[in-house]
């Protein structure tokens, strides 16, 4: 470590302090909410609309994208180096508090102890010495091997010495997320591609800045669809199913996989998201037309189309709902009749109720359509996700030890006296100082019932 | 009965118990706060009740749309009321500090009736991106935080109208109203429980979003808010380590991280613009 009066000292003293801490955090907390209200990653035309003359600023500032900002990057790494600099600082001495607690409690333990009594008992000292590991153990924790002194028979027994390290292990876990999110920003792409049914790709397309890649496999979308809730236009589900190929072989285990919104498909260290969808093309409805004669016929086509019917008349369909009331989906058909008439009617894969046929000549239904849609997916390669999990799984764990759980310790010195001995008892909890007092008072009772001895005389500054 | 119905019950005990621990405090009776703590658990019964019967309600309707009550804005606020009260029944059993309800109550209280007047209560169906189970741990471990920072909030008022009166002229007052020290020892309990939810909330956020959107983390406003209210109660319970940050200033700081919780569970899906706006219905 530099000396004294060496500036790199001054550094570090700067870098361990709790007060750059706290500042660090509440400048983090502030500054962040200019990106929630400043729209990020826009074209700069809008901002120019947005923000006019003031767009200046705002790109001198890296406004526009200030998570990934230089200022914001260095306040992050300052929080870093800051939260590094504090546990590397502090650990060493709680980790020798924790492997080499004193075994016996000196004066100036004691003192510092505000949970402490002495115990009377008429046994011998010696008779205590034996009895007390096997109560403690039961009422508390078990007890390390005696320790002869001077001063009586010590001993010394915790509980949950682990709950020390709880804030230690939530900076760790910090740094791991933050290591985890550089891994995948170094190494990890995300990139868009679309699959018509049917075909297959092997190359996610180029998108801003980043070189088509190629897969090595190809993938094959078998069928898209989207499934909506009974009786309404709500989308219940969007599911691809897809397949994975290797030298043009299907691969076991990766055919017809259904891929839905919260259940992507991973391949190889690459992960499939359902994203979006579309129409590859338009779909081809399927209709029957019973005509005024009664004779009954089908036609076929794409919206646009004009399908003659063998009276004269013809269809066009328009537009096309997948739920329309409770007639299922239905098609908005343009009826041309045979006399010169034109009129909206609307063919449904149920029967249409009669007033609704208006003043037409035929009955429509539509028997079905045929539909290709693409799967709009997101590719995602990112191969620090496991450690940012790692980070995770600590930063819970840690930050529930470190405020739930407390590290407690007992201590006793057994002394002979005229009567028989006293045992000086005193405990202290690194965290909830309450709730430890009040376990105190039980264990000291509990000790004074099973030694026989009367009521423990009340300690002087038992505050 | 409908849970509706149930609702407006719950929030009329509710309203009562207020009542009630007021006239605990302006009467000194320890009895009648035996009676006020009693008419809080009966309303959180019943709410309880009420939330369970919502979720029985969602898989009778047609359609196969049963979900657990958690879906949108109504339903997050009626199990952000029932969060605080939850908190508050467990202070009162661990710490014997039933005298905050005076402050605590009326939160929860404030909530339910916000969902009654501005609240959709229609069920719906769920959406593809919250088909998930995800979708409940998020939500129940996010909101146990949040109420957990409402009960700091509301406690921190109580430290800071306590502290503005200045040192009770009879002792006797005293006794009922937990002392400055209490109330700003509870204020740290509250952020100590509230936490290591909240960090629970934003990681399974993030594993969910990873699953949902393909990615653990993205700078919306609502994980960026999040993290906002993350980082004041980091600097909370880092300041608390120093010396000169307990009493009012720690009470000022739990005040401006409660307005920022609310902020980011209210706020960013009524004025922001973002991936996350299922709350906002």
């Amino acid at each position: 470590m530099p000396g004294k009066s060496h500036p790199l000292h001054a550094l570090w003293i700067f870098l361990c302090s709790l007060k750059l801490t706290v500042v660090t955090l509440l400048l983090l907390a502030a500054t962040s909410i200019l990106g929630t209200v400043i729209p990020q990653k826009l074209p700069l035309a809008e901002y120019q609309q947005h923000y006019g003359e003031k767009v200046q600023i705002l790109q001198a500032l890296q406004l526009d994208d200030m998570y990934h900002s230089v200022w914001f990057t260095a306040l992050l790494g300052l929080f870093v180096l800051n939260l590094a600099a504090c546990s590397l600082r502090r650990l060493p001495a709680v980790w020798r508090s924790v492997s080499r607690p004193p075994l016996v409690a000196d004066e100036a333990l004691l003192r510092s102890l505000t949970n402490k009594t002495l115990l009377q008992a008429p046994c011998s000292a010696a008779e205590a010495a034996s009895r007390l590991p096997s109560l403690i153990q039961s009422c508390f924790a078990r007890p390390r091997q005696a320790i002869e002194t001077e001063d009586g028979v010590c001993l010394f027994a915790e509980r949950r010495r682990y709950a020390r390290f709880g804030a230690y292990v939530t900076h760790l876990a910090i740094l791991l997320i933050i290591l985890g999110a550089q891994i995948g920003s170094w190494y990890g792409f995300d990139s868009f591609v679309a699959v018509v049914e049917g075909d297959t790709v092997t190359r996610l397309p180029a998108s801003d800045g980043q070189p088509a890649i190629e897969l090595g496999f190809g993938l094959r979308c078998d069928d898209f669809s989207v499934s909506y809730y009974e009786g309404s236009a709500r989308p219940k589900e969007y599911r691809s199913l897809l397949t994975v190929l290797e030298n043009g072989q299907e691969v076991p285990g990766y055919v017809q996989v259904p891929v839905v919104v919260n259940r992507p498909l991973q391949y190889l260290g690459l992960t499939f998201y359902q994203s979006s969808y579309g129409m590859a093309e338009m779909p081809l409805f399927r209709l029957r037309v019973k005509l005024a004669d009664g004779n009954e016929t089908q036609v076929e086509g794409r919206p646009g189309q004009l399908l003659s019917l063998p009276d004269g008349g013809a269809l066009q369909v328009i537009d096309y709902t997948p739920a329309f009331r409770d007639l299922g989906g239905a098609a908005l058909v343009e009826v041309r009749t045979a006399d010169g008439r034109s009129l909206p009617q609307i063919a449904a894969s149920r029967e249409v109720p009669v007033d609704m046929h208006h003043a037409s000549p035929y009955r429509l239904r539509l028997l079905g359509l045929d539909e290709r849609y693409y799967t709009g997916l997101q590719v995602k390669k990112d191969p620090g996700v496991p450690v940012v999990w790692l980070g995770c799984l600590l930063l819970v764990l840690g930050s529930l030890g470190a405020f739930g759980l407390a590290h407690q310790r007992l201590w006793l010195t057994i002394r002979s006296t005229a009567a028989g001995c006293e045992i000086q008892l005193a405990g202290s909890s690194h965290r909830n100082r309450q709730a430890f007092a009040r376990q105190f008072e039980r264990l000291q009772k509990q000790l004074a019932e099973e030694l026989g001895s009367g009521n423990p005389a009340p300690e002087e500054d038992r505050s | 009965m409908s849970s509706a119905q149930l609702f407006n019950f719950a929030t009329a005990i509710y309203f009562a118990a207020m009542v009630l621990l007021a006239l605990v405090l302006l009467l000194r009776n320890r009895r009648l706060g035996t009676l006020a703590i009693a008419t809080v658990w009966g309303g959180f019964v019943v709410h309880s009740a009420a939330i369970g019967l919502r979720w029985v309600e969602s898989y009778r309707l047609p359609g196969s749309i049963g979900h657990a009550p958690l879906s949108n804005l109504y339903e997050s606020v009626v199990f952000f009321a029932w969060s605080i009260v939850l908190i508050y029944l467990l202070i009162d059993l661990r710490l014997r500090q039933r005298s905050v309800g005076i402050f605590v109550v009326p939160f929860a209280l404030l909530a339910m009736c916000g969902a009654q007047l501005w609240g959709n209560d229609a069920i719906e169906p769920l959406v593809p991106a919250l088909q998930s189970n995800w979708l409940t741990y998020h939500v129940v471990t996010c909101f146990l935080g949040y109420a957990a920072f409402a009960v700091g909030c509301a406690v921190s008022i109580m430290y800071l109208v306590k502290s503005a009166l200045g040192p009770s002229k009879k002792e006797g007052s005293g006794e009922l109203l937990p002392s400055l020290e209490q109330l700003d020892d509870l204020n740290y309990k509250a952020i100590m429980i509230g936490f290591p939810f909240l960090t629970l909330g934003i990681v399974t956020g993030a594993a969910w979003a990873n699953y949902a959107w393909g990615t653990y983390w993205s700078w919306d406003p609502k994980e960026t808010w999040s993290l906002i209210v993350w980082f004041v109660y980091a600097a909370f319970l880092h300041a608390r380590l120093t010396r000169g940050w307990s009493g009012r200033r720690a009470a000022w700081l739990s005040i401006v991280g409660f307005a920022a919780t609310l902020f980011c569970y209210l706020g960013v899906n009524l004025l922001l613009s973002g991936l996350h706006s299922y709350g906002s219905g």
